[in-house]
């Protein structure tokens, strides 16, 4: 069966066993109680010892090739290369980025279906797609063509990759996004380019992705707002959608409110309020570091947060800031320095900061990074609690986390996104897992290392060059509703994997 | 990419020694006026705290220092050892790693000669700002590049410290 003919109810039936396995796995407050803190308060300098035991070199059971470093008894599958002929006809795009289970069906909802993102910064070819944004030709990235970015659909059986085709093009600097509870995928494009003045549009927008690409409109969300999107994770309480900003010590932190509370696709698209987070008593609050200046001062510390309207959430840019970024800025909003990954469990999120902290010039948002976690108030729609839960002191222990997922049992996992780090397991971009003391921990590492020779073998010769990829970084974490399989991408070369193994070893 | 571009960022190492006497006084003045500069957190202990459920507010404790041992001068050796030229118009925005480039120093931040550098800091490069891309980087712990390298875009975190 291919995607497009997709049953409809097995997606609702996918999306409510999600809804129920997230109920099961306990509240993200109970995984505070339970994963908590770094045990050292002002940041981990040294990484836990992995639950999982030590990682080792292992084997891509479709390749033959060491592509990962994993714990014993993990196995994984790749596949969906850059360069890969897809069922519709298009070629997998390169930079594989932010990714999400959006639905489970087929016989017996034994499939998977995953929705991709495909981070483009130059123009090249325009994906094939009935939903298309942007086709005018333009230069972008100092190339002339037509912008390249856009997602895919995924469908995955016992691991393996049984169909995939895209669903959105003309987009470009698709960075990440998040899964809607109702089954399909917000990708976020983390730019301000404007191609206006080359017959082209503007860009900074979110766009919702179906699994049925004929659904997939190619139409902008701009009441979500327009600036350098990260990603988005949504409420199912509530249906309000949270977001992250990623423009270095000038992002705010944001959440939607749909006007349209009909939970479909399109729905997004009729309108809403943008709003952003103010620190309670603090207008202004800086949350770029610990101390000096900042509203923080420590891990662990709970800021309460209230909600302000934001009136123009498609303004143009204000220097280097984003239009709505400014206005919040006006309205005593809080300041994060680079919003990344979010990622929603239970009745709260966590949200990664990839340059919280100083570094050695005391320079604030030059840091190695941090996660937070968003807790809604259950008495007042209009407020919630901000609590700082790990904050990285030492490359080795955890440097820069980007992407961010939940398991369903209530594990954290990050996607390093810094420094290729030498640590006990060699060199290599990491996934690191959150111990219950709430340190972190070395789940995987990017072992990415191919000749001629190997590409020749897989049959992938001319879709990407020999080269140590290593240092490329991991990214698009996700798992599926049973918590089984593991999702993650290589950026470059790019492609996806599937990990599976003994899970209740450790706590993802 | 014009004869005189190229002069001048081939021009750079000896403007870089320069500067580097400058930022060499700088740091020296400034061990010697803590204030400038210096953390202002202060040490904290290795307590573990665990978060409370329900949003109630865990004990407060002290911020600790963050760890430094920034080397000031990797940031901007490694700009002293980059000869760059534009790339060839209609080839796309960036600036070409030289062969005159020390191709020691780059092996160890994982760059190599003919990669084509595109953003350092999220920022793109020009020839104003390569000029002073020694006292840039001087500061900086880490810093974002990214470049091009066989038609792919890669992204890299560079660290001095």
């Amino acid at each position: 069966m291919s995607i497009i003919e997709l049953n409809r109810r097995s997606i609702l039936r996918g999306g409510a066993q999600a809804g129920l396995i997230t109920a099961l796995g306990g509240v993200l407050g109970g995984l505070m109680s339970r994963q908590a803190l770094a045990a050292h308060t002002a940041g981990q300098i040294e990484p836990a010892v992995s639950p999982y035991g030590a990682i080792f070199p292992v084997k891509d059971q479709e390749t033959g090739l060491e592509l990962f470093k994993l714990p014993r008894g993990f196995t994984y599958r790749t596949f969906s290369w850059q360069g890969d002929l897809m069922a519709d006809g298009n070629r997998v795009k390169s930079a594989h980025d932010g990714m999400g289970v959006v639905a489970v069906g087929g016989p017996g909802n034994q499939d998977t279906f995953l929705i991709r993102n495909h981070e483009v910064r130059r123009s090249e070819s325009l994906i094939a797609v009935p939903g298309q944004y942007d086709t005018a030709t333009q230069t972008f990235g100092g190339v002339s063509g037509k912008l390249g970015g856009g997602c895919d659909v995924l469908r995955v059986r016992n691991g393996k990759l049984i169909d995939h085709r895209a669903t959105l093009g003309g987009t470009i600097v698709n960075c990440a996004g998040g899964v809607t509870p109702w089954g399909t995928w917000i990708t976020s494009e983390e730019t301000i380019y404007d191609g206006r003045p080359q017959g082209g549009k503007k860009h900074g927008y979110n766009f919702e992705c179906s699994t049925d690409p004929a659904e997939t409109t190619g139409e902008p969300l701009v009441a979500m707002g327009r600036f350098a999107h990260e990603a988005v994770a949504v409420d199912p309480a509530s249906g309000f959608v949270y977001q992250t900003e990623d423009n270095r010590n000038s992002s705010a932190f944001y959440r939607f409110k749909p006007a349209d509370t009909g939970r479909r696709y399109g729905a997004l698209a009729r309108g809403g309020q943008l709003q952003a987070a103010r620190i309670v008593g603090t207008p202004g609050a800086l949350l770029l570091a610990l101390g000096g200046s900042n509203a923080v001062g420590s891990v662990g510390q709970v800021l309460q947060v209230e909600w302000v309207d934001l009136d123009q959430p498609d303004a143009n840019p204000v220097g280097s800031r984003s239009g709505p970024y400014a206005e919040a800025l006006g309205k005593g909003c809080l300041t994060m320095s680079r919003g990344e990954g979010i990622s929603h469990h239970g009745d709260a999120f966590a949200l990664v900061d990839t340059s919280f902290g100083r570094d050695s010039a005391n320079r604030d948002g030059r840091g190695l990074g941090a996660v937070w976690t968003y807790q809604p108030s259950t008495s007042d729609p209009e407020r919630g609690a901000l609590t700082l839960l790990y904050a990285a002191s030492a490359r080795v222990a955890g440097n820069n986390p980007d992407n961010i997922t939940i398991s369903p049992r209530g594990g954290i996992l990050t996607c390093d996104d810094g420094a290729q780090v030498e640590d006990s397991f060699g060199s290599g971009q990491r996934l690191m897992g959150f111990t219950p003391h709430g340190e972190a921990y070395i789940f995987a590492k990017n072992n990415v290392v191919l000749s001629d020779a190997d590409i020749a073998a897989m049959g992938r010769t001319g879709q990407f060059p020999a080269d140590d990829y290593r240092g490329d970084e991991l990214a698009g974490a996700c798992f599926d509703p049973s918590g089984q399989t593991l999702f993650v991408n290589v950026f470059t070369p790019g492609f996806t994997a599937a990990i599976r193994g003994p899970w209740a070893v450790g706590n993802l | 990419m014009t004869a005189r571009h190229r002069a001048t960022v081939s021009r750079l190492p000896a403007a870089f020694g320069l500067l580097l006497l400058a930022g060499s006084a700088f740091w020296a003045l400034r061990s010697l006026l803590p204030g400038i500069g210096a953390n202002d957190v202060s040490a904290g202990g290795d307590d573990h705290i665990l978060l409370p459920a329900n949003g109630a507010v865990p004990v407060p404790v002290r911020p600790r220092a963050t760890p430094t041992g920034a080397n000031a001068e990797s940031g901007r050796r490694f700009a002293q050892a980059l000869v760059i030229v534009p790339r060839a118009s209609g080839a796309g925005s960036g600036f070409v790693i030289g062969p005159q480039s020390e191709s020691a120093t780059l092996a160890g931040h994982k760059l190599r000669v003919g990669d084509v550098l595109l953003t350092i800091d999220g920022r793109p490069l020009d020839s104003a700002r390569i000029q002073n891309l020694g006292d840039e980087l001087s500061a900086f712990d880490a810093v974002e590049v990214r470049y091009e390298r066989a038609g792919q875009i890669r992204n890299r975190l560079l660290t001095f410290d």
